[in-house]
């Protein structure tokens, strides 16, 4: 299990370096089992992702995960973009922060980058309430359509709308 | 194209001669509620769109109200044909984050049951793509050997499908009296019955015929839509946690991972039922140098892991389980996010179903295996 790590840990510095030179802007930070962390602000998230997905010779391409974490004391809303290389030893997350007390807390769609972030972005525009500019499909994906409120918002249960009855008025197109 | 949920296409949006088909969510070969939007030109798929949530119980907003400890009964309820494997990523990812070090024996039980649990899967997978593809026997023998393990987990820990046997910090008890013995009638069992499913099923001319060619999905598109599991290496890539990222005890056993070429419905099935035998090899090795000592470390009952964020992942039968675990350093989780490999295959269903007929869309959702417990959540 060593090996793995201290592959993981070379690789992880090799990505550091990688993006000091193609990413600048981003605040990179390396963890004990070699994940790399990524911080940067909205603007740059595109930009940021395409550096990971060209780093050579372990390309950050399968992204595994992407979860909303709301953190409402620094009143944001942060997105942890998680990839790995495939195949190989390389791990990193790509995070950002946008501000939750805006109408609209809008990031860019990174699915041009990682078209595994289709489903995963629907999911924390669904739940979280976050805008994902450029996605090509964004929908709520659990709940329905009719749904007020995003529930994984700390603050849901507090402000939750009233409910409403669903009429017919509401499915039309 | 835009849908309303009374299934009715936008004005404009479809070609004049083609149409939509519900399929769901009440539909006996969708494994649960999912509800897919065919656009068909004639006999032909021209798109199919999931529609999915009908099962959504909140459960990452639930486990956030609840202690460490108490939401690993939660895990068994997302993947419930593979409950063991999803503890197992949960408890994981507790240990890591609060520092826990698991004892040897803890770790070899761990991969004994899910090995065990990965066969018992893989069963269901086999009798119900059978049964999708109009065999109806396959599904009685496949239930009938996992009878055996279910039997095994029910000595083991009581419940035959939440187990909640995974703890923090361990397992919740030693085996019970009679079990090696049982489990090693399963195993000198299992290869023979395995041979005559393949013999009556898994080389049979009309399963080959409905399954060769359809439902293509190429490597690199395996890779970037996140596929994991017999999907990913269905389509050829070479990569299984447990070889590739060990965790737990796997480092310690010798085991092969069949991989496919050409990505479609039936190297995904070949896939799949090649890995029974090479989980009965590893719970073989595990009977074999089974450690002694101690089944669980003392860990806290009011557990308050270290303020952090950790991601960690297994190899459950579907693919790449993972846990993001963010903890503000108090007894609840502050944010638990499931990634189910289910989830990201579901994406991948258009990608395979396109250009295909109806029928054959039967054949494709059952080659992925999906459980819609762990994608709605």
């Amino acid at each position: 299990m060593s090996g793995m790590t201290d592959r993981r840990l070379s690789a992880a510095r090799a990505l550091r370096d990688h993006l000091a030179r193609a990413a600048p802007y981003a605040e990179t930070d390396v963890r004990p089992d070699g994940e790399v962390v990524v911080r940067v602000p909205p603007d740059k998230a595109v930009a940021a992702a395409e550096a990971l997905a060209g780093f050579r010779p372990h390309p950050l391409n399968y992204l595994s995960c992407a979860s909303g974490v709301d953190r409402p004391d620094d009143d944001q809303i942060e997105v942890v973009y998680t990839v790995h290389s495939l195949p190989g030893p390389a791990k990193a997350s790509l995070r950002v922060r946008v501000d939750r007390k805006t109408e609209r807390p809008s990031l860019p769609s990174l699915v041009q980058v990682w078209p595994a972030a289709d489903y995963h972005e629907r999911e924390i525009y669904d739940l979280l309430g976050v805008w994902f500019e450029g996605h090509p499909d964004l929908r709520r994906i659990l709940l329905a359509e009719t749904f007020q409120g995003h529930p994984l918002r700390k603050d849901f249960v507090q402000n939750r709308p009233p409910r409403r009855r669903v009429t017919r008025e509401d499915y039309q197109p | 194209m835009t849908i309303t949920p009374e299934f009715r296409p936008a004005p404009g949006d479809l070609e004049e001669h083609e149409f939509l088909v519900n399929m769901g969510p009440q539909h006996p070969s969708t494994h649960g509620v999912l509800r897919v939007i065919l656009r068909v030109d004639g006999e032909r798929l021209v798109d199919a769109i999931p529609d999915i949530g009908f099962l959504h119980r909140c459960f990452e907003k639930v486990a956030e109200g609840w202690t460490y400890q108490q939401v690993v009964p939660l895990t068994d309820r997302l993947d419930y044909v593979s409950a063991m494997t999803n503890e197992l990523a949960y408890v994981m990812a507790v240990e890591k984050l609060a520092g826990i070090e698991v004892p040897e024996r803890a770790q070899w039980l761990r991969v004994l049951v899910a090995e065990l649990q990965r066969i018992a899967s893989h069963l269901v997978w086999f009798g119900t793509f059978a049964l999708d593809l109009g065999a109806t026997t396959p599904f009685l023998y496949a239930i009938r050997e996992r009878e055996h393990i279910l039997d095994l987990f029910e000595a083991l820990c009581g419940a035959r499908l939440t187990y909640s046997y995974m703890r923090i910090g361990g397992v919740r008890g030693d085996l019970p009296p009679g079990f090696v013995g049982k489990t090693r009638e399963f195993l000198k069992l299992m290869p023979s019955r395995l041979r005559e499913y393949e013999n009556l099923f898994m080389r049979n001319r009309i399963f080959e015929n409905r399954t060769k060619g359809i439902g293509r999905v190429t490597a690199e598109e395996a890779v970037a839509y996140g596929a994991s599991g017999p999907t990913l290496r269905g389509s050829g890539v070479d990569w299984d946690l447990r070889r590739d990222e060990p965790y737990s005890a796997y480092d310690r056993f010798e085991f092969g991972v069949p991989v496919g070429q050409s990505g479609d419905v039936y190297d995904r099935a070949v896939c799949r039922f090649k890995e029974m035998y090479e989980s009965l090899k590893i719970v073989e090795q595990v009977l074999d140098g089974l450690p002694e000592g101690d089944v669980r470390a003392k860990v806290p009952r009011v557990l308050k892991p270290p303020a952090g964020d950790v991601y960690t992942r297994v190899e459950s039968p579907r693919g790449e389980v993972g846990v993001y675990l963010v903890s503000d350093g108090g007894p609840k989780p502050y944010r638990v996010k499931w990634r189910a490999p289910s989830f990201a295959h579901l994406r991948l269903l258009p990608v395979m179903a396109k250009g295909h007929m109806v029928a054959d869309i039967v054949a494709i959702i059952g080659s992925i295996d999906i459980i819609l417990g762990e994608v709605d959540r």
